[in-house]
């Protein structure tokens, strides 16, 4: 029986996918507790950007945008930033510890897949996505708050959300060679092939095959 | 609306509880002479009343009585915070008469104690935790001395245990302490971080000009690059400005209490919320980072003064210290400005968001303004 299904790949080379797998798959919150002698603010923002799925879906969000028309720029990385800070909040306040990681790995696949067939996506499913992928990531950090300030934790959070977004747009925006958009593409699939991988990840730990 | 403008109201004295609270430090200076080892070790009132609660009759002030009182409680919570050892054994701290020392105009209580280890050689190995459990921000700035020769070392909860080696550590160790210790310093010392916020979430705007109202609208600079080099001249000027009053300040050439620094630091975000949305200040930006960026260095000083550094250390500490306070300043621009540069274009980002933001820094700097000069530890209570 291989319950890791890797019968196809030999040797040195399964385990080397398996350490990939266990380094991309999404740690847990209490991993990120050593952050908090950085500070409220500070843990929040670094909180975000060592998640990986956090990371690939707003990159992968990015990307897509950048196939649309740029006025939609704006609208897309306030309701980043607005959908964090609210779901941090809103985490917080509840008290809930959710394991979102296997929703996020979803979106990570959703944006990934649809940059990769350079989906021109209209103003209001871009900032719906903006909108659900931030509460996923805000909801999902906001236990990792317990003990610091909310408000600073979240603002954090948030401005590390718009600010990535804004990388990526910046980066999309400028270059206007014609191999720009396939390479756009290409990062759209592998910030789906990364998804994937951590989805099946989740999904191996949560049905008890680890 | 009612209901947003209380959460918005609620959301500033939250953080302002959070963020008022002044940088943490302790110094413990150490000397070890012919096996023999004694140390000093000030320590702030305003960290010690947290974890041993001086202030008895909580009027805000901790009088000579209230300490007195105290002193058996603040030995036993210190020393059961330190640790020294020496050659695999335990050493014995014996603490002797307490004493009250003042840096930058804050009170330190100081505890002077002697080591006595079960050998009088071998490496001298330092666990310090002092205030870990209730303010992971705490620094301990260790200075450790042996027959002319200094060495110093941050202690943070990441490295809380250390052997000291005084042949091992090189210059170049102490400087990169130095540069981690600034960028500590900045990045959690929320008001001059707001300060610098401030100023560069209109880095990407300049006013244009002033139509009927007689006020200068902002408009957008164009290209990423114009944005950079202005980024750059606001973090430079403030990078200068504070180097040169920390230099001054740490060489004991100016020394202003901090009853005056902390709210005059207040005044300088305030004003320079102000200025955001109505002019009032230089229309240069980084004449207004230079100029208030003296009165922030003030503040700075706090940090490496006690430390009591020979002249090269001491030059040493400025220079890492500095440069770690301009690195700090960039991770905050890193985070800000790109944000600020995508959204300067929108009506919606010049007219409300920039407002707003000035609007809730300058409320934030009122409410420390009004805590720091009537020292009602408002803020504290709220936290």
């Amino acid at each position: 029986m291989n319950p890791w299904g890797l019968s196809v790949i030999r040797g040195k080379w399964r385990w080397l996918l398996v350490a990939a797998a266990a380094l991309i798959a999404p740690a847990p919150a209490e991993a990120h507790t050593a952050l908090k002698s950085m500070g409220s603010f500070w843990s929040g923002a670094v909180h975000l950007l060592t998640s990986l799925d956090q990371v690939g879906f707003l990159l992968g969000l990015a990307i897509l945008a950048g196939f649309a028309d740029r006025r939609n720029d704006a609208r897309i990385i306030a309701a980043s930033f607005a959908a964090v800070l609210l779901g941090a909040s809103a985490a917080w306040a509840a008290g809930w510890q959710a394991d979102l990681s296997m929703l996020a790995a979803a979106l990570m696949i959703v944006v990934g897949l649809a940059g990769a067939a350079q989906w021109r996506a209209g103003v209001l499913s871009l900032t719906g996505l903006a909108l659900a992928g931030g509460a996923i990531g805000g909801l999902a950090g906001g236990d990792a708050a317990t003990g610091l300030s909310l408000a600073l934790f979240s603002l954090g959070a948030a401005l590390a959300a718009a600010a990535t977004v804004s990388y990526a747009l910046i980066a999309i925006r400028a270059v206007k060679v014609g191999w720009g958009p396939i390479a756009w593409r290409a990062g759209a699939s592998w910030v789906a092939a990364i998804g994937m991988m951590i989805f099946a990840f989740d999904c191996s730990r949560y049905f008890g095959h680890r | 609306m009612l209901r947003l403008l209380v959460l918005c109201i609620a959301l500033i004295v939250e953080t302002g509880a959070a963020s008022a609270h002044l940088a943490s430090d302790s110094y413990l200076n150490i000397e070890l002479e012919n096996g023999r080892i004694v140390g000093r070790w000030d320590i702030a009132l305003r960290d010690l009343d947290v974890v041993v609660g001086l202030d008895a009759n909580a009027d805000g002030s901790i009088t000579w009585g209230e300490l007195r009182a105290k002193w058996r409680e603040i030995d036993d919570y210190a020393f059961n915070h330190l640790t020294l050892s020496r050659a695999g054994g335990s050493c014995l701290l014996r603490p002797a008469e307490p004493m009250v020392d003042y840096h930058a105009g804050n009170a330190y209580a100081v505890l002077p104690f002697a080591a006595e280890c079960p050998s009088a050689s071998g490496q001298l190995t330092i666990g310090y935790r002092l205030l870990f459990e209730v303010d992971p921000t705490h620094r301990g700035l260790l200075t450790i001395s042996e027959g002319g020769t200094v060495k110093t070392d941050i202690l943070t909860p990441e490295h809380a245990s250390v052997v000291l080696d005084l042949a091992a550590q090189t210059l170049a160790d102490e400087a990169v302490r130095f540069v981690l210790f600034g960028y500590d310093h900045i990045l959690l010392g929320y008001d001059h971080l707001l300060f610098v916020a401030v100023l560069l979430v209109v880095a990407p705007l300049r006013r244009g000009s002033g139509g009927g109202t007689g006020i200068s609208p902002w408009v957008p600079i164009d290209g990423l690059g114009r944005v950079a080099i202005e980024t750059a001249k606001i973090l430079t000027a403030f990078t200068i400005a504070h180097a040169i009053t920390l230099t001054l300040a740490v060489l004991g050439l100016i020394n202003l209490p901090s009853r005056l620094v902390d709210p005059a630091i207040a005044a300088t975000i305030m004003l320079a919320a102000i200025d955001n949305i109505r002019p009032i200040l230089p229309q240069l930006r980084w004449h207004v980072a230079f100029g208030f960026g003296l009165i922030h260095g003030l503040a700075f000083a706090s940090a490496l003064g006690p430390m009591r550094l020979p002249p090269f250390r001491l030059a040493l500490g400025l220079g890492g210290f500095n440069i770690g306070v301009e690195l700090g300043q960039i991770t905050l621009a890193a985070l800000l400005v790109p944000t600020a540069f995508m959204l300067r274009g929108e009506a919606a980002f010049r007219g409300i968001v920039t407002p707003a933001v000035s609007v809730g820094a300058l409320l934030l700097a009122l409410l420390w303004f009004v805590d720091r000069v009537f020292a009602l530890d408002l803020l504290a209570v709220a936290g």
